[in-house]
């Protein structure tokens, strides 16, 4: 989970403690961080594990845009590009990527994936890999190749964590909220313990809080071809 | 002198994971093999032509517990790849875990091999069927020489316990130094909560 994603849910916090903040003006309000400001490059959680319906597959997930309120939708962003990028020799730069880019409005929302491919470019500026499989709808799993299964659409957001308890221990990852103030030394802890089994909270199921994820299932020879 | 301990640390990890049986690192870059691979996330925001990256994540709760909101440091890590973390994000790791954590140097040196670079390390010629957070860099040691993530993964716990408990001592990849915090090792939340399934696409569903 990243800082982003803690900051928006300290909004949340907010919200909850009774402040009267709605939550589109605590998102709104996050403005003055750009990638808090973008949903859509706010990532949150990656997972990487054997495919459970297939040994021989393997499943990569990324999740984004959280705090997603209960009952609620998001749109994908179209001028972000989403990348996994795999490091195969172990010096810290990708050697394949796949490439997952949205198109479209709505419920009519595409998604396109490239990969996994060579990159046009290492490092922090890419360009798009040419895309030759086919693309699905959003929130509908598709087959972008025979081999390559897909899934881009709204999920429940995956993460466990006490938040609460975390922002009472360490105030510094809680300061861009106003939930917390600065404090001289941002490393201080300033409590001793987690909350024990009862009074400690899973935040994001607590409160009910969806994100948007890409999954892709695909044979882990593919990953190294 | 700081790089050289970081390599001799990371070799004892590999030595685990290699003495464990799993498949070794593929170092050319291009060969089909099946083995250890690095994985992380990006998110890249259009601009002309190309895509300038604004985010990155790999291993989950590395940047957020040991960078500060202060100095820009989750920002600056965000904005860096995998081979630049050693100059970046170790700094922040080392601060953190001889200052807040007091950990020893020692202990200190195996995380930053760990997490610096920060990437997913997963082995997949390993035959096991399920994930298991570190698996790889603890030799299974974590529930599966596979390594990656599961979705059930707890791994707030498993961080914490590396962080602020004994599990580097345990794996016999530094000495105890004695200064765990026992009552910081587990924040006593679980996956009860979420609704996973066995099959595609396996994260539950919208709430």
């Amino acid at each position: 989970m990243k800082q982003k994603h803690y900051w928006l849910m300290a909004g949340v916090v907010v919200l909850a403690t009774g402040s009267g903040i709605r939550l589109a003006q605590a998102s709104d309000h996050a403005d003055t961080q750009e990638v808090v400001s973008r949903a859509g490059t706010d990532l949150t959680d990656v997972y990487v594990f054997p495919s459970p319906e297939n040994s021989d597959n393997v499943v990569l997930a990324m999740n984004f845009n959280p705090l997603i309120p209960r009952g609620g939708t998001a749109q994908f962003d179209t001028d972000v590009l989403y990348q996994f990028k795999l490091d195969l020799n172990a010096d810290g730069v990708e050697d394949r990527v796949i490439q997952v880019t949205f198109t479209g409005s709505g419920a009519n929302q595409r998604v396109r994936v490239a990969g996994p491919m060579r990159p046009n470019q290492v490092g922090g500026t890419n360009t798009l890999l040419p895309v030759t499989m086919n693309e699905g709808a959003v929130n509908t799993t598709f087959f972008a190749s025979p081999t390559v299964k897909v899934f881009a659409g709204l999920r429940e957001d995956s993460f466990f964590f006490d938040l609460e308890q975390f922002f009472t221990i360490l105030p510094d990852r809680g300061v861009p909220s106003g939930l917390t103030q600065p404090p001289a030394n941002p490393n201080q802890p300033m409590a001793t313990s987690w909350r024990p089994t009862g009074q400690a909270v899973d935040f994001l199921s607590n409160g009910g809080f969806n994100v948007l994820s890409i999954v892709i299932e695909c044979p882990r020879a593919l990953l190294v071809n | 002198m700081k790089r050289q301990i970081q390599i001799l640390a990371l070799g004892s990890l590999v030595a685990v994971s290699m003495v464990s049986g799993c498949g070794g690192s593929n170092n050319s870059g291009s060969s089909a093999n099946l083995g250890r691979i690095g994985v992380w996330a990006t998110t890249s925001v259009r601009s002309g032509s190309s895509f300038a990256q604004q985010d990155r994540l790999s291993n989950p709760v590395v940047n957020e517990v040991f960078a500060t909101f202060a100095n820009d440091r989750h920002r600056i890590n965000n904005l860096a790849q995998p081979n630049e973390d050693v100059n970046n994000l170790a700094n922040d790791i080392q601060g953190f875990m001889t200052g807040v954590a007091g950990r020893s140097q020692a202990i200190t040196d195996v995380v930053k091999a760990v997490f610096a670079q920060d990437v997913m390390v997963v082995d997949l010629g390993s035959s096991a069927q399920t994930a298991a957070y570190l698996g790889v860099q603890t030799g299974g040691a974590t529930g599966s020489t596979f390594g990656g993530r599961a979705l059930t993964d707890d791994v707030v716990d498993t961080s914490l316990g590396v962080v602020f408990g004994g599990t580097v001592p345990a794996l016999g990849l530094a000495p105890d130094d004695g200064n765990q915090i026992p009552t910081l090792t587990s924040d006593n939340v679980g996956p009860g909560g979420k609704q996973f399934t066995n099959t595609f696409p396996y994260l539950g569903a919208p709430r």
